[in-house]
């Protein structure tokens, strides 16, 4: 689930690979037809582990402490409300080791983050560029607690309730499904999809998945007030506090938020989603998506159905 | 060029380079080097492998590009020092591999500086447009300091000179950046955050199978490698292997479709927004000046 593709081709074709690798290992011997070239596998296979255990491998912090003692005095800079401690402890992770990897950030492994740094809540916010394959099955009840929805020829994600399947495998409020079980959703229809779903397999439905689309993150950062700055009305941002985080990063207005470091609180009440930034970090990611396109992919759903059943909770990394 | 989940991660990391810099003497680049490494492996690990790909999911593949993109992206990590500047890298791509496309094509999840100066004209060769109380880059014109700079429709500007520009109009916007002084402007970029990439491979008879008027997506064919990628309709053409095509005529479109590689990565924005963003720029300002270079990598 985790591999990400550019492209739908790119997955197929690396599960082929892989499916071939994985049987030319098995039967080495038995079956030498289906290996084509047993030597080139067998280093092709080291070659992927050596891939894992690279990204995996913890990055090396080249003592921060006595490159940056002067920390303290960043403490009210931009309205930060930064301890040294914080800094440091961030700095460690990225630009510190001048060559070392950062693990586990896939995204954000390339940018520089001194204060942000490995934050948890960037990291559940994540979009990802590319597909991944999900599989789900249905419960009990021979629900997936999943609704679809067609917009402009695509089939996107409108709702993943509480607790169901679709909630345990991840999939999330604006995820554009391309294929169940193999077939291109292209053009279909609300309807369509949905016999689709009713239809298919109890045990293992195939999904394949792109990240959210329409969304995007923004990175803000609370001042010494603990605000980021800016004004909810119904989940939708109003306005922007001039001069604030929200200011310096660009949150737009007539943006919807779907997401508060990767948590989805749509549905909630502005009061509850004021809870949620309140109780996060001093760093808050939020996900938000145009208006347009919110108000299109909300349609025919009924509002006491999202704030009964909406899936709000904190995403695993 | 370093990117930053955030402005104040910008600033911070400025202080901090700035500092490092000041303590271990002028000759210090150890931070800003190691974002443009290129990384490159020798091609001849996956002889004959899969021979049989060639005709798969109607792909025109010849062998000599599996293996040359094979061998690009799975190994490379061997040499474990090599900076990953990009999410494109992170991803398992054995067709796309390391297409140069993808890579122009790529939107950055961040922040970033650039650095403009006014040309002798005192022009800067960029228009800029108020949504949604940001500020958004409209126009590019061919050859000027911001097409140097790298600048693209879409880019929302943060900062001109460390003032914020949220809330400005347009006029606002125009009138800094017409008053400012001309030898070092420094705008805060994010990324073209209503785009989006989505990469593509042409079947065996080229296409990849969407149909488009006015450069914008009407209609996607079944079966193709559009629908299969989920290429949406109502959405406008912004850029075909991160050349911008906006402005151009559907046909010069069409050629730039057709003289691109088998891997052919699109970058769209809703409808909606692109019509917001281009609103009360004359067509033909747009036809005769926008930038159409093909962006270094």
């Amino acid at each position: 689930m985790a591999t990400l593709y550019p492209s739908l081709e790119d997955m197929r074709v690396d599960q082929v690979l892989k499916a071939q690798a994985n049987a030319a290992l098995q039967a080495p011997v038995s079956a030498p037809a289906q290996a084509p070239a047993p030597p080139v596998i067998s280093t092709s296979v080291p070659a992927a582990g050596a891939t894992l255990e690279e990204k995996t491998e913890p990055s090396k912090a080249d003592d921060p402490p006595v490159l940056y003692p002067n920390l303290s005095e960043l403490n009210d800079y931009m309205g930060l409300s930064l301890s040294s401690e914080e800094v440091q402890k961030n700095l460690a992770l990225v630009p510190a080791g001048s060559n070392a990897v950062t693990p586990a950030v896939p995204v954000h492994g390339g940018m520089a983050a001194p204060v942000t740094g490995n934050d948890l809540g960037l990291r559940r916010a994540e979009i990802k560029p590319g597909l991944r394959e999900i599989q789900l099955c249905k419960d009990e009840r021979g629900k997936m607690g999943l609704r679809l929805r067609s917009i402009d020829k695509g089939m996107f994600v409108q709702l993943v309730k509480a607790n169901s399947p679709a909630a345990l495998v991840g999939l999330r409020f604006g995820d554009q499904v391309l294929q169940i079980d193999g077939k291109d959703c292209a053009g279909w229809s609300t309807d369509r999809a949905k016999r689709v779903l009713k239809k298919a397999s109890p045990e293992k439905i195939v999904l394949v998945v792109r990240d959210r689309p329409f969304q995007r993150t923004v990175t803000l950062h609370k001042d010494s007030t603990g605000h980021t700055g800016f004004v909810l009305k119904k989940g939708l941002i109003s306005s922007v506090v001039k001069g604030s985080s929200a200011a310096c990063n660009g949150l737009l207005t007539n943006h919807y938020v779907c997401e508060v470091n990767g948590q989805n609180v749509i549905g909630l009440r502005d009061r509850e989603i004021t809870d949620v930034l309140n109780n996060a970090g001093g760093i808050v990611t939020l996900t938000i998506i145009p208006a347009v396109i919110y108000e299109h992919m909300v349609k025919k759903l009924s509002p006491g159905l999202v704030k009964a059943s909406m899936d709000h909770s904190v995403p695993d990394v | 060029m370093s990117l930053y989940p955030s402005l104040e991660d910008l600033k911070v990391d400025k202080v901090i380079q700035a500092q490092t810099a000041f303590s271990s003497n002028p000759a210090n680049p150890a931070i800003l080097s190691e974002a443009s490494a290129p990384i490159f492996q020798d091609g001849s690990l996956y002889p004959k492998l899969y021979p049989e790909l060639s005709q798969y999911m109607g792909l025109s593949l010849n062998e000599e590009e599996i293996q040359r993109n094979l061998a690009v992206v799975p190994v490379a990590d061997s040499q474990g020092l090599v900076a990953r500047p990009s999410a494109v890298n992170y991803m398992v791509a054995p067709v796309t591999g390391s297409d140069v496309g993808v890579r122009r094509a790529e939107i950055k999840q961040g922040i970033r500086e650039i650095i403009l100066c006014k040309d002798q004209d005192g022009k800067i060769g960029l228009r800029l447009k108020s949504v949604d109380n940001g500020i958004f880059v409209q126009l590019v014109q061919a050859n000027s300091p911001a097409s140097l700079a790298g600048l693209r429709f879409g880019d929302q500007v943060l900062q001109i000179n460390t003032d914020n520009c949220a809330g400005w109009s347009s006029d606002k916007a125009h009138k800094v950046l017409k008053q400012i002084p001309g030898d070092r402007i420094s705008v805060v970029i994010r990324d073209r955050p209503f785009e989006r990439t989505i990469t593509m491979h042409k079947d065996s008879t080229g296409h990849v199978g969407f149909i488009f008027k006015n450069g914008r997506i009407t209609s996607i064919v079944k079966d193709s490698s559009a629908a299969r990628n989920g290429l949406l309709t109502e959405h406008n053409i912004c850029e075909i292997n991160g050349q911008n095509v906006i402005g151009l005529k559907d046909p010069q479109i069409a050629d730039i479709l057709t003289t691109a590689g088998n891997v052919v990565t699109i970058t769209i924005m809703p409808s909606q927004i692109f019509e917001h963003i281009i609103k009360r720029m004359a067509s033909s300002i747009m036809k005769s000046k926008m930038d159409h270079t093909i962006p270094e990598v």
